[in-house]
């Protein structure tokens, strides 16, 4: 670490910690306020909501966009690798970004679903998202049939 | 199957943001996930919550056959998600919401059927749902061209729904409080004030007296609605003295009043009012000219309505960039695309040889049929409404020259301006034609010149009418408070340098960070002691006085923007105008200082911070 900031540790809910040079973890509104609340830095926070293999993404994402020096495309490069995860990875991921209000990461994300379900069978959005089809074939076809021009 | 009470809650967080910015086609397939989606997809919460998006921000651009065969465009304010943000890189052929060819545009045919000599208009537009007038089969059809579901309103007895094309007597509404739809008809006579209202909800007609009516004609132009009430320009005719006045009817508790128009210390013939919404309050832009070239504006704010007291209050003044400038409407605040997509259609009967160049692009000739088409890609620079302007030459011996299509945003009526390469035109209702509003030398070949999108079809291209009621999206959205349309002045161009020096010098007694940036640069930050200069170098653009505009800003909080007029670099005395990101700055020379023009956030710190003094060495 080149910084003389201090560190902050994160603990995720299976007790993973994060050591995170203050200045990269206050950028997020949730740390900054936890970290004024606490009022001191030797606190660990804990990150209730969030294990310890997603956090490891997350922290992973935010060292890489806070690296001094990092150009555009390098951090292109960097998201598209770090977009390389499953859809209920994603999933996680995303809901670890809300929690921690960070809206960039989010925005990564949200971006990443749209592309992969574009232009995709209805199945393939069932599965991207996890959905049990309830309908009847029957049902179905009737949902289909009522707005049959944005399935052409 | 909306109706049901079923649980409409999604699992997952990310779907519910997901859903929010997909465009309506999208949504509507994906009602076929599952009973849940489709539950929650057709519930008011989310429709509500995704017409507020901004990505979803629209403007329809509607091009027809106006009222005796003029053509028009209109354009209207809509959310229909019929497509989806611009993609830049790959249009995906098995793409959904981004699946046609031009992501950005969307041609969408009327989906009811309508006899070929019909004047049909395009009258409202009110959360995405559009009010078709059809004039002369005499009805009135709303239409969501997002799902393209329709709806004929019947007539109710004995009604005829035809009105004098010029006069906007059909009026779309909406009404929060219950959710309920609105279309209002009203008195084609005013002498027998009597409305007919229609409710989506209850999906009939009612008929009010309206005795406050009595003498009133709505005037050109169109309604405009803020919150449940419709707001429209009238005069009464019932004696010698014309007057003019705004009529409101709220249509939540279906009342008539009568507003009086500001006390405008000047008003002449050439006073021209346009009603339109800023930051939420009833606006007025009057302006007036010699005739010739339009010059002083004045935009007048109403203040909440106290009992019958209108209180207006002259919000700013200003004269205009150029000598022509026509305010067109007001547009909410949102977030800027980078690229706007113009559709050019030939609606000449001839064959014409067009070329669109624009800042960007000198642009290829095309060739084009009658009714054939093809889109040029505009860049939107983030200071200039003005910038995004084309033009368009063909081999009629007509050149010309477009916008950026944000006239006609809150009108419906047709729109009345048209340029050449030297000229502007009004069209004439009276005289029935296109009128010069300077002298034109070319004024001959206007006449009998093809001017794209600006023919009258004679009745034997009855298949061609047909097509001329397409619709087209254009994908819009600015954070732009005014619009205008300039005229431009090429002839003035020939014999200008390539580019141009200026040379920034500090004058302020304190140490300054600037940075300039212009068209073609970002520019880097410099810093100046006093006194302290560097010269920046702007390219001249061909076709547009303004398009070597350039801005700077300092680290005094101030936001110090230059144009580069060409007419200053003849001229001795000062530059008199500047922009910042938001306003405009004239300077007094009474005052001896910069005036906003417009309510302006930063303006103490314009008067105690540094400007900038730039000059043209070449």
């Amino acid at each position: 670490m080149m910084s003389l900031g201090k560190l902050i540790t994160l603990k995720t809910n299976d007790n993973e910690e994060f050591k995170l040079d203050k200045t990269v973890a206050v950028k997020l509104e949730i740390i900054k306020n936890i970290v004024q609340d606490v009022d001191c830095t030797s606190n660990v926070i804990p990150l209730p909501n969030i294990d310890g293999k997603t956090m490891t993404k997350v922290v992973k994402y935010w060292k890489k966009h806070s690296e001094e020096g990092v150009t555009e495309v390098q951090l292109k490069n960097f998201d598209q690798d770090f977009l390389k995860m499953s859809h209920s990875e994603l999933h996680d991921v995303h809901l670890a970004a809300k929690y921690l209000d960070d809206n960039q990461l989010k925005e990564v994300i949200i971006q990443e679903f749209l592309d992969r379900i574009k232009g995709k069978p209805i199945e393939e959005i069932r599965e991207v998202f996890g959905i049990v089809n309830d309908y009847t074939p029957e049902e179905e076809e009737e949902v289909r049939r009522e707005n049959a021009w944005a399935f052409e | 199957m909306s109706d049901e009470t079923a649980d409409c809650s999604l699992t997952g967080d990310v779907i519910y943001e997901i859903l929010l910015r997909l465009p309506v086609k999208s949504l509507l397939r994906f009602r076929s996930v599952s009973k849940s989606w489709y539950c929650y997809i057709s519930s008011r919460d989310f429709i509500q919550m995704h017409r507020r998006q901004p990505v979803h921000e629209k403007l329809l651009r509607v091009s027809d056959r106006g009222p005796r065969d003029i053509p028009t465009i209109s354009f209207f304010s809509l959310d229909p998600k019929i497509t989806t943000v611009v993609v830049d890189d790959e249009i995906d052929e098995l793409g959904d919401f981004d699946s046609s060819p031009d992501p950005s545009v969307v041609v969408v045919d009327l989906p009811f059927p309508c006899t070929p000599d019909d004047e049909v208009r395009v009258v409202g537009s009110c959360n995405g749902l559009l009010c078709v007038h059809f004039n002369r089969s005499s009805s009135i059809i709303l239409w969501n061209p997002a799902t393209r579901k329709y709806k004929l309103l019947e007539s109710p007895d004995c009604v005829s729904f035809y009105s004098d094309p010029f006069f906007p007597c059909i009026m779309l509404g909406f009404v929060l409080q219950t959710n309920d739809y609105k279309v209002i008809k009203l008195p084609s006579s005013s002498n027998n004030p009597k409305v007919w209202v229609y409710s989506l909800n209850s999906d009939s007609w009612e008929e009010i007296e309206a005795p406050i009516l009595h003498g009133l004609l709505p005037k050109g132009g169109s309604a405009v609605i803020l919150n449940h009430c419709l707001y429209w320009l009238s005069y009464s005719n019932d004696d010698d003295n014309e007057l003019d006045i705004i009529t409101c009817f709220d249509l939540y508790n279906q009342v008539f009043t009568r507003i009086k128009l500001p006390n405008l210390d000047t008003v002449t013939n050439l006073t021209i009012q346009k009603l339109v919404i800023l930051k939420g309050c009833l606006s007025m832009i009057t302006y007036s000219g010699n005739g010739i070239a339009v010059n002083n504006y004045e935009v007048w704010v109403m203040s909440e309505q106290q009992g019958a007291a209108e209180f207006w209050t002259k919000q700013f003044a200003f004269s205009s960039f150029s000598n022509l400038a026509r305010p067109v409407g007001s547009w909410r605040k949102a977030e800027l695309p980078d690229k706007k997509i113009v559709v050019i259609t030939n609606n000449h009967t001839n064959y014409l040889s067009v070329r669109c160049f624009s800042f960007d692009d000198d642009g290829e000739v095309k060739h084009l049929n009658t009714m054939g088409t093809f889109n040029i890609t505009v860049k939107i620079r983030k200071f200039f409404p003005t910038s995004t302007m084309f033009n368009c030459s063909t081999n009629m011996g007509t050149f010309v020259a477009f916008n950026s299509h944000y006239e006609c945003v809150s009108h419906s009526g047709p729109c009345e301006w048209r340029f050449d390469e030297n000229f502007t035109y009004r069209y004439s209702p009276k005289e029935e034609k296109w009128v010069a509003h300077e002298y034109n030398p070319n004024y001959e070949s206007l006449t009998r010149g093809g001017v794209i999108k600006g023919k009258k079809m004679g009745k034997e291209k009855e298949h061609i009418i047909m097509q001329e009621t397409k619709i087209v999206a254009t994908i819009t959205s600015t954070t732009i408070l005014f619009l205008f349309m300039i005229n431009i002045n090429v002839s003035n161009v020939a014999g200008l340098p390539n580019e141009k020096i200026v040379v920034i010098t500090n004058n302020h007694t304190n140490y300054l960070s600037v940075r300039c940036f212009s068209f073609d640069a970002d520019g880097d930050v410099k810093h100046l002691n006093t006194m302290g200069s560097f010269n920046i170098t702007i390219k001249i653009r061909k076709l547009f006085p303004t398009s070597t505009m350039f801005n700077c800003s300092t680290n005094m909080g101030t936001f110090v923007a230059f144009n580069s007029h060409y007419e200053c670099v003849s001229h001795s005395r000062p530059c008199e105008w500047k922009f910042d990101e938001n306003f405009t700055y004239r300077f007094s020379p009474k005052e001896e200082k910069w005036v906003a023009h417009e309510y302006n956030p930063n303006y103490e710190s314009l008067t105690r911070g540094g400007v900038i003094k730039g000059y043209y060495v070449n």
